[in-house]
């Protein structure tokens, strides 16, 4: 009988028992945009560090001197602020590792450490390429649309009425994209957590060889399944848990937003943080949920032929041929209770 | 003509008979004698069809020849031509950007054209003059531009003679464009009905409309009747006369204003009022807001920030003498606000304004009341000391009611202040023409914009740093009360300001060989008045210098450099330091400045530098080292375009640059969670 475990407890569960994983990916975007904002930092440093007029941006917050501060950036040298546009690529790059690293964690109970969690990342990275290609395509195909259908709708609004009444209704159609985009991604998540464990599988191929999964269509439909099987438990779920995050968010640039006009920088420092850490919690609690829920719905055991390969027959794969000609020194590295966890 | 119009033009009769018993009691003005020489007289009948968002009328205009000489034809402005792809006006917004529309786009949308038909043109004693009209272009001879039409006489109109026209004309209104226009079910009348150019300095000022410039008019008196749907409120120009409901579910509303330049109206049913009186030195104004029934604060802000804006004109510039001024609410989206007519203007507000933006529009477009209402300057070809000016006396009024640096927003964590934004405004484009350039001949809207507002408020604030804020302040209410309804020019507004600088003692007259010496590109035709403020005028006003001074390097030595070091405290106490600062002048304007040092043993020294050489070096012998040099410490140059260059202090601030970039790092790091978010 299959399990209904709570997804809120047993993600957030699985989320804190892996606190590595969340910590190193915050470490990670915390270094990557302090490093590249580093020439702006410079620049800043040589335009008001020794200027009286910087006084107005030391025990005050003066939006003019700000302006000024901005249009001298703007005519400056080279561009101070471009080297901190870096940061989203970078970042976007180690998180092709550390995601699939981290939900193998979650699902192998392995240690999050940065080496397992790179390494598990390695092998599933050009997987979560393509499964992220493929989730532009349909982000692009159907918030496309939707977002027509918005513009539309906030023409209509606009030409019949002003005021809150007007923003409220506009508001209510983003808010109805924001849904339909929450649920692709619930979906499309639901496929990342799939092709994990389809990943250290193998598989019939031509010729009667067996060959490692590399196909990731093979996730969409149990991803599917599940979604539908537990619409209302993975939807709510997933969109409590951004709004979660969001508030986190908000609420802490609004009160990092109430220090600044004081002298000292580390009370907004440590409020923007938290609030960044605490919107990147609510990501990998909603791994955690999304991980327990395919725990909880493996992929059904005829439809593929198992061959589980865990944690250690992954390093085994990475020599060609070793893992193939030899799968039962593969499984005997291998821990039965994981490999019955997503396997059956 | 039906029961029912004969009844209407019954009551339009009323109407237009009621405007001459009360125009002698002035019902427009608190003032028992003309205030202005009135060159014309409109009588003006016009239908508003909501629907079609365009409007009929009739117009009786009575033009009197004050010019001197006989006149052979008179040229009229038709604005709501402008509207239409080949005019001038839509060329240059394509091309060079407009001040409220890019229309960037390569068609021209159809609901954006606007057009005002003439389709007959009259004159007392001159016959049917519509065959004879036509168009002329005389700023760039575009042909196809329709904004202007010359109508010949057919005999000429002698010195002091009057002429009276009938016209009968079309409007057919754009989507909000350029002050103009309908948005939703909202009307904006505005340079709506034929109005004739103004006969100036010899010759008919009567330019094209084009993408940067306002207007420019004669004076005279306004007898208006607006028939619009029963469901309407209508805000307009002068004072309403009355109401009278037709048959056909419309009403004729009656407006009449004297002493004024030109004549609008705005239209909408949404609109609630909130109305209040303000006690001029002149007698009671009423104030007459329409805000939109979406915006419940407007009403109250505006009423409140009109009135306290009343004082302050009252009491720095000269009385409001008009006996009512109406608050327009547009409605949001659309291109009308934040514009000025006479005794009305168009507000900027939204439902949700945590800022003073709406305090700061309503002053400021009140404010044209006095400059471009009053006084009247040509808009074409002295656009600085209308838009100019006003957004220097903006600056002073908002900082007296709302803070110097809390005027455009005031919050426990963050300010703004309105001066700041007028020298950003300026610094965004500080060099490539000068305040005195006609407003069309400017590079882009960007340069009309940053030189005409920011810069001329600028320049003018820095120059009550010269002279004294209350100099500043008799000779802005000198030029007010000598010059108003008179169209003055740039050299009328100096020279007041020359004056009574010269009386006051806080500039001096100069003798003509001085007045060039050592300034590059100093002009050299001197007028009459030729004080120590023309160098200034010279570079601020007429040139296009930059200025920037900057404290180049600060440095102090041991004087007996080559001994060792003193340990002890009161040995290193009476050693003597070698300080030198190095100012420089990196800009092209010149200008003498200030100059304050701060040694460690708390004295201070202020030094006078005259600017003329590039660079300065200040060397000081003491037993103290310099902690810091600034440039202008009383902050009175606002021209200077950097401020962080103005000062260089030893002691070392990483606060700013760090709170700075933790904000733009976090940025980039909720930027770079929320990329990996979507994919």
């Amino acid at each position: 009988m299959l399990q209904q475990r709570n997804l809120l407890t047993g993600g957030l569960s699985l989320a804190l028992r892996n606190w590595p994983a969340l910590v190193w990916t915050y470490v990670f975007n915390l270094v990557l945009a302090w490093l590249f904002t580093l020439p702006l930092q410079n620049q800043l440093s040589a335009m008001t560090a020794h200027s009286l007029a910087s006084a107005r941006l030391t025990g005050a917050f003066d939006l003019g001197t700000l302006g000024e501060v901005m249009l001298k950036l703007s005519k400056g040298p080279g561009p101070a602020t471009m080297s901190s546009y870096l940061t989203t690529p970078f970042y976007l790059a180690l998180y092709f590792f550390l995601v699939p690293g981290t939900l193998f964690c979650y699902q192998t109970g392995e240690p999050a450490r940065l080496f397992t969690l790179l390494r598990a990342g390695m092998d599933h990275f050009w997987r979560f390429v393509r499964i992220t290609l493929v989730s532009l395509v349909v982000f692009a195909a159907v918030l496309g649309g939707l977002n027509a259908l918005q513009n539309l709708w906030s023409e209509h609004v606009d030409q019949t009425m002003v005021g809150r009444k007007a923003f409220l209704l506009e508001l209510a159609g983003m808010i109805l994209v924001g849904l339909a985009a929450a649920l692709l991604r619930a979906y499309f998540d639901l496929v990342q957590v799939y092709t994990v464990p389809l990943g250290r599988m193998t598989f019939p191929a031509e010729a009667g060889k067996k060959a490692p999964e590399r196909q990731i269509r093979r996730a969409f439909k149990p991803a599917w399944r599940a979604l539908l099987g537990n619409f209302f438990r993975v939807y709510l779920t997933f969109v409590l848990l951004t709004l979660l995050g969001l508030a986190a968010v908000v609420l802490t640039a609004r009160t990092a937003m109430h220090s600044l006009a004081q002298p000292r920088v580390w009370p907004v420092f440590l409020l923007a943080q938290l609030g960044l850490f605490l919107m990147l919690l609510t990501r990998f609690w909603q791994r955690g949920a999304e991980t327990i829920l395919v725990l909880d719905n493996p992929i059904p055991a005829q439809v593929i032929v198992v061959e589980a390969v865990i944690t250690e027959v992954v390093a085994v794969q990475s020599v060609p041929g070793e893992s193939d000609a030899n799968p039962a020194q593969g499984a005997k590295d291998a821990r039965s209770g994981e490999v019955a966890e997503f396997s059956i | 003509m039906s029961r029912s119009s004969q009844f209407t033009s019954a009551l339009l009769a009323l109407f237009l008979a009621a405007p001459l018993t009360v125009a002698a009691q002035s019902i427009a003005t608190n003032s028992a004698v003309p205030l202005s020489t009135r060159v014309t007289s409109y009588q003006i009948d016009a239908r508003l069809d909501t629907g079609k968002k365009s409007l009929d009328a009739t117009e009786t205009l009575t033009y009197k020849n004050l010019t001197g000489q006989p006149l052979t034809s008179i040229p009229f402005h038709l604005y709501l031509n402008a509207f239409r792809p080949e005019s001038s006006f839509t060329r240059e917004t394509h091309f060079t950007g407009g001040i409220r529309d890019s229309e960037s786009k390569d068609e021209y949308p159809s609901e954006k054209l606007g057009s005002v038909t003439v389709s007959k043109i009259a004159a007392d004693g001159y016959g049917d003059l519509t065959a004879g009209m036509h168009f002329t272009a005389p700023d760039d001879g575009n042909r196809q531009d329709h904004t202007v039409a010359e109508v010949p006489l057919t005999h000429p109109l002698e010195p002091g003679a009057t002429i009276t026209f009938h016209l009968a004309f079309h409007d057919q209104f754009p989507l909000s464009i350029a002050r103009n226009g309908y948005k939703r079910d909202f009307i904006m009348g505005g340079q709506w009905y034929p109005k004739p150019g103004v006969f100036w300095h010899g010759a008919w000022n009567c330019h094209q409309y084009h993408s940067t410039t306002e207007f420019f008019s004669d004076f005279g008196t306004f007898t208006v009747h607006l028939t619009v749907p029963e469901r309407y409120v209508v805000g307009a120009s002068g004072v309403p006369t009355g109401s009278a409901a037709n048959a056909d579910g419309t009403k004729t509303l009656g407006f009449y204003g004297e002493d004024i330049g030109d004549f609008a109206f705005a239209a909408s049913p949404h609109f609630t009022v909130t109305d209040g009186v303000y006690n001029s030195s002149m007698g009671p104004v009423k104030v007459h807001v329409l805000a939109l029934a979406a915006h419940p604060a407007a009403g109250p802000r505006y009423l409140d920030i009109i009135q306290k804006t009343l004082a302050e004109f009252d009491r720095r510039y000269g009385p409001y003498p008009y006996k009512i001024v109406t608050v327009i609410d547009p409605e949001p989206g659309s291109e009308i606000g934040g514009m000025e007519y006479p005794t009305l203007f168009t507000g900027a507000t939204s439902w949700y304004e945590p800022t003073y933006i709406t305090e700061e529009t309503a002053e400021h477009e009140f404010g044209h009341q006095y400059w471009y209402g009053m006084v009247a300057t040509n808009e074409f070809e002295d656009a600085w000391l209308d838009e100019g000016i006003n957004s220097y006396t903006e600056v002073n009024v908002l900082s007296s009611i709302l803070g110097r640096n809390t005027s455009m927003f005031n919050r426990p964590y963050a300010n703004a202040g309105d001066y700041e934004a007028q020298r950003l405004e300026y610094a965004l484009a500080p060099d490539y023409d000068p305040v005195t350039h006609w407003a069309f001949k400017f590079r882009n809207s960007n340069s009309y914009g940053g030189v005409t507002y920011g810069k001329t408020a600028t320049l003018l604030a820095t120059l009550e740093g010269i002279v004294g804020r209350d100099t500043m302040d008799e000779a802005m209410h000198t030029y007010f009360m000598k010059y108003r309804f008179t169209h003055p020019t740039t050299e009328d507004f100096l020279r007041t300001i020359e004056q009574v600088a010269v009386a006051r003692g806080r500039a001096t007259v100069l003798p003509l060989a001085d007045l060039c010496a050592g300034l590059a590109g100093c002009v050299a035709d001197v007028p009459a008045v030729n004080s120590s403020l023309r160098p200034y005028f010279d570079q601020a006003v007429y040139g296009t210098e930059v200025l920037d001074y900057a404290v180049d390097n600060v440095a102090s030595s041991p004087v007996e450099w080559w001994l060792p070091k003193p340990k002890d405290k009161d040995a290193k106490k009476k050693l003597a330091y070698l300080n030198a600062i190095y100012l420089r002048r990196k800009g092209d304007f010149v200008l003498p400045v200030t100059v304050e040092i701060v040694f460690d043993d708390g004295t201070r020294v202020r030094e006078n530098w005259d600017g003329v050489d590039r660079w300065k070096k200040l060397t000081y012998v003491r037993r103290a080292k310099v902690v810091s040099a600034e440039i202008d410490p009383d902050h009175a140059v606002l021209l200077d375009v950097d401020w962080f260059n103005n000062s260089y202090t030893t002691k070392r601030n990483g606060v700013p640059a760090r709170k700075l970039t933790t904000i733009w790092a976090s940025m980039q790091q909720f930027i770079a969670q929320l990329a990996a978010w979507i994919v």
